[in-house]
């Protein structure tokens, strides 16, 4: 872990809050990318932010530098959002096809393609199971090596390869059309 | 090397050995499947990076911010009731020891001193002479 990093968390440790509020701006961003990923859904995922950086904090004296902050993070902010996906499967108020929602397109590009791009990328990130989803967020968004992803999820490599491989499977055959027939 | 698509995908993925890499790369060069397969992976990864997030604004992030802040300050004080409420239990137990273990039954001797204008101590000893176990100074205005 760098020093810098070291010398943050010590300080936000003994109740620095302008270390915390550096924390929480240098990480917040990619915690928010791993919750809305997970959960489609921007209220929940700040949510997920929120609850990661209070738990984080209360933790903060515990924290020995074994991994990155990143990782240590990324793992709780991981395990609130089974929480959360967990809460939704019991509460069961919306209907799958209805969890989608991508951001709007026009926001972000203006040509149609990409915005079609955009909503059926969302789409089959949906449609694959919550375990595959993680690995693929860990992997091709947040481009975290095999072994961090063993690390944040708690599961052997192996399992981390069978469930990127397993779920570029049916991506590949979710996005056909938009790889231009490369499989 | 046969045609093994776990393998290319660590390749792809650049999680190979050198000597495994190599090896990949070569049977690339010779098979047109497996040529098309890892170029496949690499676009969709391409894809998957390419992925928007909604744009979250200041005003809200500085919601959450404060979220955070409230929760901290709330556990901080529930901390210190806790720390008080701790205290005052150990000086009752404390006050409790001396006045039960009293060879005279706990019979405590209160005297009060005027200290300065204004003020009066309140000297309260304990039963067996060994010292005050308090002092209370009060202004006189505030005695009933």
């Amino acid at each position: 872990m760098e020093n810098d990093e070291l010398e943050l968390v010590r300080r936000a440790a003994g109740g620095d809050e302008r270390a915390c509020t550096e924390l929480f701006e240098r990480y917040r961003d990619m915690i928010f990318r791993i919750a809305y990923a997970r959960t489609s859904d921007e209220e929940e995922a700040l949510d997920i932010c929120q609850e990661t950086f209070i738990r984080a904090f209360r933790s903060l004296r515990d924290f020995r530098g074994a991994s990155s902050v990143k990782t240590w993070l990324v793992k709780i902010a991981m395990n609130i959002s089974i929480d959360h996906l967990r809460r939704r499967m019991k509460s069961k108020t919306t209907e799958l096809s209805e969890e989608i929602d991508p951001p709007a397109p026009g926001s972000v590009s203006d040509s149609i393609e990409a915005a079609e791009l955009q909503t059926a990328l969302w789409k089959a990130m949906e449609k694959l199971p919550d375990n595959e989803r993680a690995v693929v967020v860990l992997h091709a968004i947040e481009h975290k090596k095999y072994r961090e992803i063993a690390e944040i999820l708690s599961c052997p490599i192996g399992t981390v390869m069978s469930r990127l491989h397993a779920a570029r499977q049916k991506l590949l055959r979710y996005l056909e059309p938009f790889l231009g027939g490369a499989r | 090397m046969k045609c093994d698509i776990e393998k290319i995908e660590r390749y792809v993925d650049g999680e190979l050995a050198e000597h495994e890499a190599q090896e990949v790369k070569a049977h690339l060069d010779e098979c047109r499947a497996c040529r098309e397969s890892a170029a496949g992976l690499a676009g969709l990864d391409a894809k998957l990076g390419s992925i928007q997030f909604p744009k979250v604004s200041d005003e809200r992030w500085r919601a959450v911010r404060a979220g955070i802040t409230r929760a901290r300050v709330v556990r901080r004080r529930i901390w210190w009731a806790s720390m008080i409420a701790a205290a005052a239990a150990l000086l009752i137990t404390i006050a409790a020891y001396f006045f039960f273990s009293a060879e005279d039954g706990g019979g405590w001797t209160i005297e009060r001193l005027d200290v300065n204008p204004g003020y009066s101590a309140t000297l309260i000893e304990n039963g067996k002479g060994t010292g005050y176990t308090a002092i209370v100074i009060t202004p006189v205005e505030n005695e009933f």
